[in-house]
């Protein structure tokens, strides 16, 4: 053989094995590797929240796992995703989380179909073929008698809350669970009977995962149920009747937790106009101490869309339009949990709101979401369309505005002076320890469910699910800019670099010229 | 070591001492803003992360690598000045050492140069430096890897744009295999994910810095830094 083909021989043998490592390497680099989680809230580490949560289980919980072997895209790495969660929180639990996993298309499919865990299907297209394709995407959990099941698991995001979730909810007492009660009278929206896939069908999914969910009604006899331990008033249009109003009271000097969503606006899209409303909530949001001010807030400059019907020769079509009715607060605390890592919230025909000074005694306020400061309130509004909305209006104030607040504390009774309407029997003039959140948009609910369902936590005091779903926000939010600002900004970020290059080429050049 | 640290020195000072390199830096940031700010306004999408930048940075660095690295070999070759380098007492793989750490020293520039973005999302919005990092990490430990084979695609050819389509096609193939896999079966989908650039550099980018990813870029550049001076070696003997 000569030198040549010597090499020859060696370098494909080289190249072959060197090819044949690399794929082994990384085969078992994937298996075996080591993770490091370089951001800052560790949102690719379990949180502490379920570490504790698997640390401190008073039984032992079983998860079994029922995935379709081999998946194909987009779900193959579901399966190790799950399993590498599910071991993280084996590993954390001293040996009560334990973690099992079934062949649900071999011997495990019994099991499968007596747990409830059932295929879903999905498209797969490939390069020659599109066929549907059912396969297993689930785990079921189980504490003793009692058993949730996830099922599918679409998205890894939520993964770790979704499981998180579940767990707390087996291993509570019965008597732990608690109830979110709806307000449905009075023309709000009623959560119970929205359909499946709006933003409210959602919203009522994500409640009655964790929480019992019952409807209310009020005014008449019976007081909010007992079982209730916080009520949801989101957007009422006609005035609550005083009776009505003397139940919120009773129920929150009671220790009850109050949500109110209160619109002052009610925009009808088709006819582009907007008209009052009025909740009969007004006051009784004062004497918790949240002013509702007049007007509603219009932004000219950091606003949202609004899909408005617009004339296109005869016909109208849907056109999705910067609205200034659509205000984008930017300024809000992080010093909440409800919206720790949330950077922006869309507040649709919010009304200002202002707290009242001094607050009642015995009660805290924080100011959760501001409009920014070239925000305004404008009274009088009667048109919704964006271009006669484009100028400051007459009588316009100038914001910022809050338009979430979150107090706690304990209150006096609204009807402490003034008399009871219908039977005041076992009237409570002073409450217990208590939570109440006001936002100045019903719209809010349908807009922002994550804040809504991190807000009801929060009333409930359960924080804890609320921090791991604070990890889960999307990347924050650039401060909002003006065109001319975007525009600066994006000239300087496109001729910095190539003014450096040209520099450090002027420098080359004239080196090279030197003698 | 010292043999491929002199010839890093010499082909670093031929690489920025030729306006070729800059106006391949140039054209490169250019359509990297082009993309990026203006076509994709990552302003106006709101969103503070260097996530989208990065990867018009990754698919730019497909034809940005390959421009770099075909002059290494094929240039010296077309010249005439490769008999030269074969004078000096340097074994093949310090010369290809040497001109990979040039080629990935560029890159190291070329992404430098994008740091006033990161900047200037950080004065807009609470900019998580985790992710930042992971990314440009990615970034130069992927274009390193690109480098080797663009070094080892001119090791093999004669002319600087043979070795550059040769480049172009070698650096392609670990993105089409993220880009093929939609269309894989299942129980080929997690080997082809692990051999493709895309699955790596998406978990850099979000802060996740694994060792899947080091063993990845570092088999590829083995690969192709062994193979370039198999190749030169094989040609000397010619």
């Amino acid at each position: 053989m000569t030198p040549r083909e010597t090499l020859r021989v060696q370098t494909g043998v080289n190249a072959a094995l060197w090819l044949a490592l690399a794929v082994l390497l990384d085969h078992t680099a994937s298996a075996v590797g080591v993770r490091f989680d370089l951001t800052q809230d560790r949102r690719h580490t379990l949180s502490h929240v379920a570490q504790e949560t698997v640390a401190t289980l008073p039984r032992t919980v079983t998860a079994t796992a029922f995935f379709t072997r081999d998946l194909d895209p987009p779900y193959h790495t579901h399966k190790a995703t799950t399993l590498a969660l599910l071991d993280e929180l084996a590993a954390a639990s001293h040996g009560q989380f334990v973690v099992r996993v079934v062949d649900p298309e071999g011997a495990g499919a019994d099991e499968a179909r007596a747990r409830a865990v059932v295929p879903v299907e999905f498209r797969l297209a490939t390069a020659d073929r599109a066929e549907r394709k059912s396969v297993y995407l689930g785990l079921a959990l189980s504490a003793g008698e009692r058993e949730a099941v996830i099922t599918p698991i679409t998205s890894l995001d939520t993964l770790e809350y979704d499981v998180v979730r579940a767990v707390r909810k087996l291993v509570a007492d019965e008597k732990d669970q608690q109830t979110v009660g709806w307000y449905t009278g009075d023309g709000a929206p009623d959560l119970l009977r929205a359909r499946d896939e709006s933003a409210l069908g959602q919203l009522r999914a994500s409640f009655a995962s964790e929480h019992a969910l019952v409807g209310v009604t009020l005014g008449a006899d019976e007081a909010v149920p007992d079982e209730v331990d916080a009520l949801i008033v989101a957007g009422p249009v006609r005035p609550l009747s005083e009776r009505a109003i003397y139940q919120l009271d009773q129920f929150v000097l009671r220790g009850g937790a109050l949500g109110l969503f209160i619109t002052t606006a009610r925009p009808d899209l088709e006819a582009l106009a907007v008209t009052p409303a009025d909740g009969g909530l007004i006051e009784l949001a004062a004497h918790l101490g949240v002013r509702v001010e007049p007007g509603l807030v219009v932004d000219r400059k950091q606003r949202d869309v609004l899909t408005v019907p617009v004339a296109a020769g005869k016909r109208k079509v849907m056109v999705p339009v910067e609205h200034p009715l659509m205000p984008i607060a930017t300024d809000l605390s992080q010093q909440s949990p409800i919206q720790r890592g949330v950077q922006r919230l869309t507040v649709p025909f919010a009304a200002p709101l202002s707290l009242v000074a001094p607050l009642p005694p015995g009660v805290e306020g924080l100011v959760l979401a501001r409009s920014s400061p070239t925000s305004a309130a404008a009274t009088g509004l009667t048109s919704l369309r964006p271009d006669a909305l484009d100028k400051p209006l007459p009588g316009e104030r100038p914001g910022p505005f809050p338009l979430a607040v979150a107090l706690n504390g304990t209150w006096t009774s609204m009807f402490a002076s003034r008399p009871v309407p219908g039977d005041g029997n076992g009237q409570v003039f002073e409450g217990a320890e208590s939570r109440v959140i006001v936002v100045g948009s019903s719209d809010f609910v349908a807009n922002e469910p994550a804040w809504v369902v991190n807000a009801v936590d929060w009333l409930l005091a359960d924080q804890a699910l609320t921090e791991i779903r604070a990890r889960d926000q999307a990347a924050p939010a650039l401060a909002p800019m003006d065109a001319p600002t975007r525009m600066r900004w994006k000239v300087g970020m496109t001729s910095i670099p190539l003014l450096l290059v040209g520099l450090l080429g002027a420098l080359s050049a004239a080196r090279t010229r030197r003698p | 070591m010292r043999v491929a640290l002199a010839v890093f020195r010499r082909e670093i000072g031929s690489l920025f001492g030729h306006p070729p390199a800059y106006v391949a830096l140039g054209l490169w940031l250019a359509l990297l803003s082009a993309f990026t700010l203006w076509l994709d306004d990552l302003l106006a999408a709101g969103v503070c992360s260097m996530d989208r930048p990065f990867w018009f940075m990754a698919a730019g660095f497909v034809v940005l690598v390959p421009a770099i690295a075909m002059r290494m070999f094929a240039e010296e070759r077309r010249t005439g000045s490769m008999e030269l380098l074969g004078t000096l007492p340097a074994r093949p793989i310090e010369l290809v050492v040497g001109k990979w750490l040039a080629a990935t020293a560029v890159i190291a520039a070329a992404l430098a140069l994008t740091f006033p973005w990161p900047i200037a999302l950080a004065l807009h919005g609470p900019l998580d430096p985790g992710p930042v990092i992971g990314g440009y990490f990615a970034l130069l430990l992927f274009g390193a890897a690109s480098a080797a084979l663009g070094t080892l695609a001119s090791a093999v050819a004669d002319h600087p744009t043979v070795a550059f389509l040769v480049a172009l096609a070698l650096c392609l193939v670990p993105w089409l295999l993220g880009l093929a896999l939609p269309l894989m079966p299942g129980s080929f989908a997690p080997l082809v994910e692990h051999l493709s650039f895309q699955h790596h550099l998406s978990a850099l980018t979000q802060g996740v810095l694994d060792t899947a990813a080091l063993v990845h870029a570092g088999a590829t550049i083995a690969i192709g830094l062994s193979l370039s001076a198999a190749a030169l070696e094989a040609r000397r003997l010619a």
